[in-house]
Formats: structure tokens, sequence, C-alpha cells
């Protein structure tokens, strides 16, 4: 017998933690282009 | 401070998104009726079908872009053809981990080689072959001519995942064929809203992506 609700909970998670990851990554991105850019100047 | 909240439009959005996306998670678990054959499983499909249209229109927007950078012969499209298909393969890439979750417990395997997963497959490679080209194509110009031909190709697959159910008979589909408009008035209006939040969720990812590519572009190029 399947236990829909950790299915459910499990598409749940990957789909926000990656959508949150996918955030995460370019606000590092973002600093890392900052600190590039104060050192040019 | 972040392009996020350093603009205006970006800030509201970003807002409105998670708004949005807290009255939808509200309305999927606690308004939307349960559907007694699948139960908590079918929840799923709330968080599935909108991204993978997020995707699809990602997609478009890569094709548009690829349109536009020949026209213009402008690189800012070559950055919005980039950002799109970025986020458009990790929409798609969602669709194919969501869908495997959901078919377990209903089909009872997860993968099936049925024509609406194997031709959404076939685009989620594809795309891997655009960043592999725009990885390792060499010149960054002849890469954005080539991405752009590419993107505009890749999109002619979409159509393909669209009409699959139609094109190819029902003894090899194991996709839903029912139109959206027969489901119950309850599941319709929850999966509705759905597709907004995400429609939204996707504008505010492009529009933030293309807002550091351009920064990267400029870096490069010394304007900054």
């Amino acid at each position: 017998m399947y236990s829909y609700l950790s299915y459910c909970i499990a598409a749940y998670l990957i789909v926000f933690i990656s959508l949150i990851a996918w955030f995460i990554h370019q606000f590092n991105i973002e600093k890392k282009l900052n600190n590039i850019s104060k050192i040019k100047e | 401070m972040s392009f996020l909240f350093q603009e205006r439009f970006l800030r509201i959005l970003f807002i409105i998104s998670i708004i949005l996306m807290v009255v939808n998670l509200y309305a999927i678990f606690f308004i939307a009726p349960m559907v007694p054959e699948q139960h908590y499983a079918q929840k799923i499909f709330y968080i599935h079908v909108p991204i993978a249209w997020s995707g699809f229109l990602s997609y478009f927007i890569v094709m548009v872009a690829g349109i536009m950078f020949f026209i213009k012969k402008d690189s800012y499209w070559d950055r919005v053809g980039l950002a799109a298909a970025e986020i458009g393969t990790l929409f798609v890439a969602l669709v194919l981990i969501t869908g495997p979750i959901w078919a377990t417990p209903i089909w009872g395997k997860p993968w099936i080689w049925e024509p609406r997963l194997t031709t959404t497959l076939i685009l989620f490679l594809i795309y891997m072959g655009y960043f592999m080209l725009r990885k390792f194509g060499g010149h960054p110009e002849r890469v954005a001519r080539y991405a752009a031909v590419l993107g505009i190709l890749a999109f002619l697959d979409v159509p393909l995942i669209f009409y699959s159910v139609k094109f190819w008979a029902p003894q090899f589909q194991l996709h839903p064929q029912s139109e959206m408009g027969q489901q119950p008035d309850g599941i319709l209006r929850v999966f509705l809203f759905s597709m907004f939040t995400f429609t939204i969720l996707y504008i505010l990812m492009l529009r933030f992506r293309v807002k550091i590519l351009n920064f990267h572009y400029k870096l490069k190029t010394n304007n900054v």
C-alpha cells in the first residue's frame, strides 16, 4: 500500500527547495559580481 | 542590496509571488476537494501542471528571444534567451521529477515510455545540448547565433508534447486525456489559481536573472 501523503510531501519539498536554492544561487552570483565591480572601481 | 529589492517592479513582484504562493498552498491543501482514488497524490497535479506550463512558456520566450536576436542584432536578446532557457530547464527538470513521484503510487511504476513523457524527456535533452553548446561552442558571437537557432528549433517539440495525447493512439497513452474544463469547479478554480501563481513567479525569476546577466555582461565589457 502506497502512502499517498509521503509522495505528495516529497514532490512539494523537492519543488520548493529547488526554487529557494535557485534564488540563493542568484544572490551568491550577484554578490560575486558586486565584489568584482568594486575591485574594478 | 540585491536587484530583487532595488527595482520597484521586482520588489512588488517578489512580495506578490510570496503572498500568492502561500494562498495557493492553502487552497491546494485546504480548499480543493480530495479525489478519492488518488487521495493526497492528486495534490501533486496542482504544482506539476503549472510548472510544466511555466517551463514551456519559458521555452517559448527562448524562441522569441532567438528571433529578436536575429532581427535586432542585439546581445540583450541573447541574454534573455539564456535566462529563459535556464529557468525553463529547471522547470522541466522539476516536471520530470514530480511526474514519476505522482506516477509511482498511481501507475505502480515511476516511468513508462508513453508519448508525453518521452517527448518531454527529449525536450529536456535538447536543452542539455543547448547548454553544452553555450559552454563549449567557442566564440561568443557564434555561440549566440547557434543558440538562437537551436532555441527556435527546440520549441517545435513543445506543440508535439502538448498534442502527443492526440497524435498517438489511446492504447499508447497513460496521461489523462480529459479536458481541464471537464474537471469539477473546486478543482478547476484552484488549478487555475496555481497556474497564475507560477506564471507570476516565472516572470519574477526571468526578470531577476536577466538583470544579473546584464550586470555580468556590463562587467565583462568594462562598462561598470
